[in-house]
């Protein structure tokens, strides 16, 4: 059966009450919170995650999905209103954006936001729905051996995402691992780190981690988010579209979401990297590269689908290779492990059909976003308008029902307690968190993965690079690892 | 100047959490046989951790790295308090149940966020503290089936 075919049973079978209702859900609460300053997508659904997975199955996917790319459209809104980007992958979108609402153009600003968030998600869609098979059955030839290659792979992703002291990242990297080991050992049995406590006897679980870090965080620097009373005031006949600017946009569009799909792809490049690349390749192609900036329809083209197209594809080396390739993958991804499935070359041939209901599910999310966002962006524009000291503590809330509801545990509102501090102390110190989580997911996959391959050769070392794709991988690899290094190295030489 | 003292205060503590790390990794046996035991991990994880420690706090003392202060020390105060107002909803969760804990819980906080107790406070802040957990507890007994913890009220 074709992947079209497959997809439209997916499509299908994704269009139960249940799943509708909680994709609604998670987009509606995704747009809300991608509109908060501070809140973007990695938090909206680390936060809902525990909320979430209670709906089980696809919709809970559906849902965390739902969350994911409302929150990048929420994101969106906050920049061309108030020049507030509401994550990192929508701050290209302030520079036209906001220029346009100042110039009392806010409602074609918002309309080519829908138009690109819509055709992006689409273009990217189509490349998860084409992609994912090839590269799952391509995955499927791996053992332990490639699989501890391309868990190094992804952890040297570490020096793309660690930000400005790759030191910081990899330590950062180094105490997921150690958060990761915590438990029982999957291998020869003992407990480790436990302290002595009960509660760790199982590990610690991913989402009362991921929840503090992210969650808590951002809300404890962004507590003077207030005072945006200068927004601009709109009507909400001001905020349909005009299709006319998406005809003339269209090779833009289409160049974005093109460019998303295939930067987005890259496990650890992210849809930030896209938004920028995409605007850059824009200005560089335009007749009047000297009008972006000023408030353009396709200085939001641009950013916004590639955003969008991102955001699907980056599911691709989730879905089929089990890498999350950045933060809010790998809060997916927590909410695949909590669902009892292991994303990787086998979770299209274990779970096919549960796969294909989640894309379908994605598919009818991305209309469903077009229609809740014309008709909501009134309303998540007036979140901005409400007070942190009333909005916050009502996510605070929210964050210790959740958490709670993960294993009916006050335990586990703790930990998540002590993330929140400790991840506020990281970012304080330039410790990125990002690298944390990838170790707490990725480290325990590695471990076991070194430690099968070492049982399986007898502790021969030389294992890991007789075989051609792990050998390859690896020198994948070091090349990640060095090129930024050599790319700076030769910036600065030119410089001199 | 004090996000830099900081720095170097967290990059010794880490020197030293990786060598528990190393220690407690000869524990569980570095190797068993010809393969990895349970501490060959940590054991590499810890001393990976001690040696970047060592470069960044050498960093941080040659000025290569400079660490801003980035937040206000009234907003670093108002964290720390939100931290311990959460630390306070674990302790008071057993004896007065999570609905109620959780309504102190967000009073307390609206005063630490945005410390203002007029008219406003009373018209929009109480009701929304007492609404929230309400709802929270409903959907989340009813509707998702979660033993949402009770106190000595019943509730």
């Amino acid at each position: 059966m074709d992947v079209f075919s497959l997809l439209f049973d997916g499509i299908a079978q994704a269009a139960t009450p249940t799943t509708l209702l909680a994709t609604l859900f998670g987009v509606v609460i995704g747009l809300a919170i991608g509109a908060l300053p501070g809140l973007g997508p990695t938090a909206g659904m680390a936060i809902m995650l525990p909320v979430a997975v209670g709906f089980g199955g696809v919709p809970a996917l559906a849902c965390l999905a739902g969350v994911y790319y409302g929150a990048m459209f929420g994101g969106a809104v906050t920049s061309i209103l108030l020049g507030i980007p509401g994550d990192a992958p929508s701050v290209m979108t302030v520079l036209d954006g906001h220029p346009m609402a100042k110039n009392g153009e806010a409602g074609r600003a918002l309309g080519m936001n829908v138009f690109a968030s819509f055709f992006g998600g689409l273009i990217g869609l189509m490349g998860l729905v084409v992609l994912s098979v090839p590269i799952a059955r391509a995955a499927l030839a791996f053992g332990p051996t490639e699989m501890t290659a391309l868990m190094c792979l992804a952890l040297s992703l570490v020096s793309v995402l660690g930000g400005k002291n790759i030191f910081k990242a990899f330590v950062a990297l180094g105490l997921g691992f150690w958060l990761g080991m915590v438990g029982l050992d999957p291998i020869a049995g003992p407990i480790r780190f436990n302290f002595g406590l009960i509660e760790l006897f199982d590990g610690l679980d991913f989402a009362v981690i991921a929840v503090g870090l992210f969650g808590l965080t951002a809300m404890y620097t962004s507590l003077n988010a207030d005072g945006h009373k200068d927004a601009i005031s709109f009507r909400f006949s001001t905020l349909l579209p005009r299709f006319r600017d998406a005809i003339r946009a269209r090779w833009v569009l289409l160049q974005g979401s093109v460019t998303g799909v295939l930067v987005g792809v890259l496990p650890g490049i992210g849809a930030t990297s896209a938004t920028m690349l995409s605007y850059a390749l824009a200005k560089r192609m335009s007749k009047t590269p000297e009008r972006f900036g000023t408030g353009i329809v396709e200085g939001i083209a641009a950013p916004e689908a590639a955003n969008n197209s991102a955001s699907y594809s980056s599911m691709i080396p989730l879905f089929t290779l089990g890498i999350p390739g950045s933060a809010t993958t790998a809060v997916m991804m927590g909410g695949l492990l909590m669902l009892g499935l292991q994303p990787g070359p086998l979770l299209f041939s274990a779970n096919g059909d549960f796969i294909w209901a989640v894309f379908g599910s994605f598919w009818i999310g991305n209309l469903m976003l077009v229609f809740l966002t014309l008709l909501l962006t009134p309303f998540l524009a007036s979140i901005l308008f409400i007070s942190t000291s009333l909005l916050y503590p009502a996510v605070f809330a929210v964050v210790i029902f959740g958490v709670f509801a993960i294993d009916y545990s006050m335990s586990a509102v703790m930990i998540t307690v002590l993330a929140g501090a400790f991840g506020l102390l990281l970012i304080k110190l330039d410790y990125p968190p990002v690298p944390l989580i990838l170790g707490l997911i990725l480290g325990p996959m590695l471990e076991r993965n070194i430690r099968r391959t070492m049982i399986q050769s007898e502790g021969n070392l030389m294992v890991f690079i007789e075989r051609p794709i792990a050998l390859f991988l690896f020198v994948l690899t070091i090349l990640v690892i060095l090129l930024p290094a050599a790319i700076r190295f030769f910036k600065e030489h030119r410089k001199a | 100047m004090v996000a830099n003292r900081l720095d170097q205060l967290f990059a010794v503590f880490l020197i030293g959490f990786g060598g528990y790390i190393v220690s407690t990794g000869f524990d569980y046996g570095y190797m068993r046989d010809t393969t990895p035991g349970p501490g060959y991990f940590p054991i590499l994880i810890g001393a990976a951790i001690i040696v970047l420690s060592i470069v960044n706090l050498a960093r941080s003392l040659m000025r290569i790295e400079d660490v801003k202060d980035t937040m206000s020390r009234i907003d670093i105060l108002k964290a720390g308090m939100l931290t311990g107002l959460l630390a306070g909803v674990v302790l008071l969760t057993p004896v007065i149940g999570l609905m109620l804990s959780t309504m102190l819980f967000m009073l307390a906080a609206a005063s630490v966020i945005r410390p203002s107790f007029g008219r406003s406070f009373l018209v929009r802040t109480v009701p929304i503290c007492i609404l929230v957990p309400i709802i929270l507890t409903y959907m989340f007994t009813a509707l998702l089936r979660v033993p949402v913890p009770t106190g000595i009220f019943g509730f």
